[in-house]
Order: C-alpha cells, then sequence, then structure tokens
C-alpha cells in the first residue's frame, strides 16, 4: 500500500502531465522557422568555409576559443534589440503581467508580497494626501475582500496577515483623514466622507465575516475593528485632573496610561490635552495617544450622536456646544455617525463650528436617467448634472457621450453627486415608474465594493454552478440561485409595487408563474432568478420583473416548479447582466 | 541515437539536407517541450528559433554536439528557457488549489484547464533550471534517465537525485497551497 507522500508525487505527476496537450503548431511559422534556419545555415556556410578547419580540439581549442571575437559580445543593434524587446516584454507581460497577476494573490500566496510591494511602490508615487486617501481606501477594500476571500476557502491563518496590514493602512489613512479635516477643502470634506463612509461599511463587512472563521482568525479582524471601528475608540479633549502612574483623570474620566500610550510633552495637572483611547468591553478607557492642546485650536472628531439639543449636542459622550454659527448637516438623526469641526475653549468645553453627516441609513441615494452630455475623468454629465465618477462607480455598461443612461448615487455632503452605478438606460426598466419605490436595500450593499464587478467571483463553487463571474452588485444575500450557473439576479423586480402592468411581455413562456398572482406573460428573457427567490430558473420564460401585483417577481421556472413561486423579493434591484458561459 | 554520428558529421559541413532533416526530426519536439514551459506561442517559436540558431552557431565554432542531438538540442531549449525566467519573473499566481479543479471531461472546462496549467508552470517556475528540467524530460517528454543525464551532462545518479528534489519541492509547493485551503 503506498504511502500519502507516494499518492501526493503520483498526484504531481500526473498534474504535470496536464501540460503535456500542445496546440498544434502554426504551419505557417513551421514553414517560416524552417526557411530562416536554412537561410541562416546558408550564410553561415560562406563564413565557415573560409574558416581553416579546427585542429584543436583539447584545452587549446577551449583557450583560443575565449579569444575577444567569440566572447558573448553582441553588436550595438543587437543591444538595441535586446532592450526594446524586454521593454516590450515588461509592457506587455513579464513583470507587469506578474504584478498585475500578483493583484488576485491571497496572504500566503508565492506573489502576495509583490501585491503589498506594488502597493507601497503606488503610495510613494502618490503626490498628495487625497491621492494617498484614496489609494489607501482601495487597499483597505482590497483587504477586506481577501479575508473575505481567504475565509471563505477556510484558510483562516492568512487572515491575520491580511487584518494587520488592513489595521495599519487604515490608521494611515486616518491619520490623513484627520489632516485633511483641517484643510477643510470640498476635495477633502468630500474624501473624507467618502473614505469614512466605505470604512463603515467595510467594517460591516469585516464584522459578518468575522463570526464565520477560526477563533484566532476572528480575534484579529476584532483587533483591527477595536482600532478602527469609530464606536470603540474616542476621542475627547479636557483639562487633567488628576494623574497616577497608571490612569490619569482628565475631563471627569478615567483613562488607563500603558507602556503603549503615547504621552507628548510635559504635561501637568490643569493643562489642556487631547485624548484618544479605546474603549473597552466595560467601558473602561485605554490611552492611546495624549498630547497637549491650547484654547483657540481646532479639534475634529469622529463620533456618534447620542442627544440632539437646542444649544448642544452630545456627540461620542462629549458635548460640543451649538452656536448659531455651527453649520450643521441636514437630516442628521441620534445614532449617526459625524465629524465634528470643534473649538476649543479655555475651560476644555467644545464649540461646533460644522457637524457633518458621515453614515447615516437612508434618504439621500439620487437617480438621474438622461442623455450623457460630457463623460471625462472622474466626472459624468447626464441631463444637466455634473455626477463624480468614483473607482467605486460601477459601469453596468460602457457608455459614450449621447447614450441615455440611468446613474444611481449619493448626494455628498456638500451636494456633490457621486456615481455609484451608471448604465444604459433600459426602456422597459423604468416603464412602471416605480422602480424604486423605496425599498432600496439592495443598493446599499452595492457600494461597499464588495459585490461590484467580480470580486466576488473568486471560485467559490460551492454550490456548484452558482457566480460564474458575474455576481453583480446587487443582491442582496438571499437568494439561492441554485439555477443553471449563469444567470445573474437581475433586478427589476419592483418590490412592492401595485400596479397592473398586464401584458408588457412577450409572454413566451412555459413558465409564468402560477403562483397568486396575475401577471401575465410577462417573461422575457431567460433563467434571471431575482431576489430571494429559490426557484431554480433554467427556464426560459420568467417575468423579468416587471409583474405586476404584488411582490412577485420571479420568475417561475420555466417549466419547473410552477407552483411555489414564492414572492418574496423585495430585493429591488435593477441590473441586468447578461452571463457568459465559461 | 548514436547513430546520430554521421548526421551531425554532415550538419557539420553545413549539408543543407542533413540541417533541413534535423530540423525536421527535432524542431517538433522543441517547440511542444517550450511550449508546455512556456505556455505561449511565440515564445515557443523564439525558443524553436533561438534553439537552432545556436546549434548553427556551434557548429561552425566547433563547439557543437559530436553526439546524442537530442539531448544537445533540449540542453538548449532548456537553457534559452531558463534565461528567459531570469529576465522575466515566473508566469502565474498559483492561487486556487493545484488539484481536482479541471473536470476533464467536459469541454467547456477548457478555460479552467488553461488556468490550472499556468499554475502548474508557476510551480514548475519555482524549481531550480536542473530539477525543473529533469521533472520536463522525464515526465512530459519521457526521457529515459540515461538521455536525461547527457541532456544536463551529469550522471545518472545526479539525475535521479534531482528528480526526487524536484519532486519533494513540488510536493511542497503544490500541497502547501493545498492544505492552507483545508
Amino acid at each position: 500500500m503506498k504511502n500519502q507522500v507516494d499518492r501526493q508525487y503520483d498526484q504531481i505527476i500526473k498534474m504535470i502531465r496536464k501540460l503535456r496537450p500542445v496546440p498544434q503548431r502554426d504551419v505557417a511559422a513551421l514553414a517560416t522557422g524552417r526557411a530562416k534556419f536554412l537561410a541562416d545555415a546558408d550564410l553561415l556556410k560562406q563564413t565557415v568555409s573560409i574558416t581553416p578547419e579546427q585542429r584543436h580540439n583539447g584545452w587549446f581549442y577551449k583557450i583560443s576559443n575565449q579569444s575577444i571575437f567569440s566572447q558573448k559580445e553582441r553588436t550595438p543593434m543587437y543591444a538595441i534589440f535586446v532592450s526594446v524587446f524586454v521593454a516590450l516584454a515588461l509592457f506587455f507581460g513579464g513583470a507587469g503581467a506578474t504584478a498585475y497577476a500578483a493583484q488576485d494573490s491571497l496572504p500566503g500566496d508565492i506573489l502576495y508580497p509583490l501585491k503589498t510591494a506594488t502597493e507601497d511602490l503606488r503610495l510613494s508615487l502618490s503626490l498628495d494626501a487625497e491621492g494617498d486617501l484614496s489609494l489607501y481606501q482601495q487597499f483597505t477594500q482590497q483587504r477586506v475582500n481577501e479575508i473575505s476571500a481567504l475565509a471563505s476557502r477556510g484558510r483562516y491563518d492568512d487572515i491575520t496577515q491580511a487584518a494587520s496590514r488592513f489595521g495599519s493602512q487604515y490608521q494611515q489613512a486616518s491619520l490623513i483623514v484627520d489632516a485633511l479635516s483641517n484643510k477643510d477643502s470640498a476635495l477633502a470634506a468630500q474624501l473624507s466622507q467618502s473614505f469614512n463612509k466605505s470604512m463603515s461599511s467595510q467594517e460591516a463587512t469585516l464584522n459578518t465575516i468575522s463570526t464565520g472563521v477560526s477563533d484566532k482568525a476572528r480575534l484579529s479582524i476584532e483587533k483591527v475593528l477595536g482600532e478602527s471601528h469609530p464606536w470603540t475608540k474616542i476621542e475627547f479633549v479636557g483639562l487633567v485632573q488628576s494623574m497616577s502612574t497608571d490612569s490619569w483623570v482628565i475631563a471627569g474620566r478615567t483613562v488607563a496610561i500603558t507602556l503603549s500610550t503615547d504621552i507628548e510633552g510635559d504635561i501637568l495637572v490643569n493643562d489642556l490635552v487631547k485624548v484618544k483611547a479605546f474603549i473597552e468591553d466595560d467601558g473602561s478607557l485605554i490611552a492611546h495617544e495624549i498630547e497637549p492642546i491650547l484654547a483657540g485650536e481646532e479639534f475634529n472628531f469622529t463620533g456618534v450622536v447620542q442627544t440632539i439639543g437646542t444649544d448642544f449636542w452630545v456627540v461620542s459622550s462629549q458635548t460640543v456646544k451649538i452656536t448659531s454659527a455651527t453649520k450643521i448637516e441636514a437630516g442628521i438623526v441620534v445614532g449617526d455617525l459625524v465629524r465634528v469641526q470643534s473649538l476649543v475653549e479655555a475651560d476644555g468645553s467644545l464649540t461646533a463650528h460644522k457637524i457633518g453627516l458621515l453614515e447615516n441609513k437612508g434618504g439621500n441615494d439620487f437617480e438621474v436617467s438622461g442623455i450623457v452630455e460630457a463623460l471625462g475623468d472622474g466626472f459624468i454629465v447626464v441631463g444637466g448634472h455634473e455626477i463624480v465618477v468614483t473607482q467605486w462607480t460601477h459601469f453596468k455598461d460602457e457608455v459614450k457621450i449621447g447614450d441615455f443612461v440611468k446613474v444611481k448615487g449619493t448626494v455628498a455632503i456638500d451636494g456633490t453627486l457621486i456615481a455609484r452605478q451608471v448604465g444604459l438606460f433600459k426602456g422597459d426598466e423604468d416603464e412602471n415608474g416605480n422602480d424604486d419605490s423605496g425599498n432600496d436595500n439592495g443598493d446599499d450593499n452595492d457600494n461597499n465594493g464588495n459585490d461590484d464587478n467580480g470580486n466576488d467571483n473568486s471560485g467559490d463553487d460551492e454550490n456548484g454552478n452558482d457566480d460564474n463571474g458575474n455576481h453583480n452588485g446587487d443582491d442582496n444575500g438571499h437568494d439561492d440561485d441554485n439555477g443553471n450557473g449563469n444567470n445573474n439576479n437581475n433586478g427589476n423586480d419592483n418590490g412592492h409595487d401595485d400596479d397592473d402592468e398586464n401584458g408588457n411581455g412577450n409572454g413566451n413562456g412555459s413558465g409564468n408563474d402560477n403562483g397568486h398572482d396575475d401577471d401575465n406573460g410577462n417573461g422575457n428573457g431567460t433563467g434571471n432568478d431575482n431576489g430571494h427567490d429559490d426557484d431554480n430558473g433554467n427556464g426560459s420564460g420568467n417575468d423579468n420583473g416587471h409583474d405586476d401585483n404584488g411582490n412577485d417577481n420571479d420568475n417561475d421556472n420555466g417549466g419547473g416548479h410552477g407552483g411555489n413561486d414564492n414572492d418574496d423579493d423585495r430585493s429591488s434591484t435593477s441590473m441586468i447582466f447578461s452571463s457568459f458561459p465559461i | 541515437m548514436s547513430g546520430e554520428v554521421a548526421l551531425i558529421e554532415r550538419a557539420r559541413r553545413f549539408d543543407k539536407e542533413a540541417l533541413a532533416e534535423v530540423y525536421d526530426l527535432y524542431s517538433p519536439g522543441i517547440y511542444r517541450y517550450a511550449m508546455r514551459l512556456l505556455g505561449d506561442n511565440d515564445l515557443a517559436e523564439d525558443c524553436v528559433s533561438e534553439t537552432f540558431s545556436r546549434f548553427l552557431h556551434g557548429l561552425r565554432n566547433g563547439s557543437g554536439p559530436t553526439d546524442f542531438l537530442k539531448a544537445y538540442l533540449y540542453r538548449i531549449a532548456h537553457n534559452w528557457i531558463t534565461d528567459y525566467y531570469r529576465r522575466s519573473p515566473p508566469p502565474a499566481v498559483p492561487l486556487e488549489p493545484y488539484f481536482n479543479l479541471a473536470r476533464d471531461e467536459d469541454p467547456s472546462y477548457e478555460v479552467v484547464r488553461k488556468t490550472e496549467q499556468e499554475r502548474i508552470r508557476a510551480a514548475l517556475a519555482l524549481l531550480t533550471p536542473d530539477q525543473r528540467q529533469v521533472i520536463m524530460l522525464k515526465f512530459l517528454e519521457e526521457f529515459s534517465n540515461d538521455d536525461i543525464a547527457l541532456a544536463l551532462n551529469k550522471p545518472v545518479g545526479a539525475v535521479k537525485s534531482l528528480q526526487h528534489r524536484a519532486l519533494d519541492s513540488l510536493r511542497r509547493i503544490m500541497f502547501h497551497a493545498e492544505e492552507r485551503l483545508q
């Protein structure tokens, strides 16, 4: 009986033999190669004929052969050719391609160090803080994607590495956000806001992942979340009331001082200081950084709104005075995550001059449909609206000037429209006008970048046929699409719309859902399953979402299980992706 | 193989027929060999062209083979590929499990199989040039140990130990990746 190592060797040999099949050699190439070879031979023959016969075969020949004439010296032309070749190789393949390929690698993979090195290189090439921040935002998202991929592969041990890199990149980014918030430019505000928002969703994703991994991996994720999560971190300003070796009382709060607490300058009792601390599970505070701050200086912090009063707000346990000069973004409610810009008073109290919303749960999405009037680097103008296009913007279709498109996105603090999704306007998509009536919860998910294009498709094939690379955007995670592979959630379902639009389809189908709804023949399209349903849509003739009454949407699978069309869809999304079999 | 002495002797005199015979006899094998290791048609053609060009120059300089032409040509080809690897980093990313990915019977898995081949090449690229050559010649070109020894200019015993070390390295590369997935 073979031992395990032998069996592994067998497998390896079998694996290597998979390289055996080689496509037929191109006949023309063979002919050209052969002709060139023979032509070269002719050329060499002429020189060879005047070469005296080789008389020395032993050491003398070897030595004489080392003469300068036969060294591997190349002509200048050859050198140029080689460098051009190498440059082309680098450009089209070679190192560039490897670095590119490395972008899909995960911690623990051979090429992963190349990926991190590439990131560091890109950071070093970035010219300003804004550029850095946008890169960090991209990279922390990469970490989240990696952790997600590692978790789905069960590579829990490698999660620690990604988590710790996430933590350090987040911290770097936080420093930039802090610096930018003092700059008070529209771009800085927008970037900070965009960063904070993506951080929130990244953290949410990590939180979700952490529930399904090994203890060690969970700890590593929780550790970085603890460092980055606004709910477990606090920044405040106050007078130092008492000091001992292991704890200080600042503004009525006791903070523990540890060896890792970074204390700047000589601080005495009654000094005004700025504190960054971690909130422990029991509510106690551990100081991370304490530094002096002067009255009249600006103090900006991120926190959760706890109280909204008329002349004061409490944000993350910190009271800030509100005056008539305080600019407060509309729509902030208790529980929202905000960024407070305030001025430190001599007594350590704070007066807010600006409070901006970083994250809230609803409301400020927008949707614009119209003709593309202009299209540039970082923006698109649709129907007169200039809309910012970011790296997170998901282009469902290729879009050019003159196309009629639909753009969905978020309205930023300063009113800037930031596109989340751009696609060609599908005439039938909106006919009923109800598309977005309120149950847009699908779209939120879209924004964390996890689903859009492709990060998600890295081969988790557990259920066999799912995601062949088209896992798009909006599905809210409840669908079981056990279909045949390629059909992807095609949204459109208008959640709860009630109108009776019957017969806007081409009713072809064997698959009308004979559930409880009334739709008459809306089926067009094949194999779409939407929303939450379980049906295994492998049929054709699915109604594509436009139906009718009630909530139904889905697809009754052509042929199959007609009766159980489970109208469940609350998913409300509108993405149509065609699929491509691989 | 030693019957090649006469052929080589004619080739050395740049006898066109002999050279054409050498090309026809060995260029398809060299092409396949390069193709298997490089996975790229143009590179494989370059490799063939360069191999035979070096062969000609070898003949002219008197440093060419006196016998065992096949082993000689595979050695040149292999050196060219090794140089290529040195010029540009290894080809691809071992990311997915090495095993059980392609379902051989299903034609729609062609793409998967391609990726899989890329990963095997990436694993091979991590071996030393000699190890890689032993593995290639032994398991893909079906050379005997004696022929491999000729191609590598090494004793047969060294070939065997290279083969063993190569397999062991591959086992660590491939199964380590595999274990991480479990």
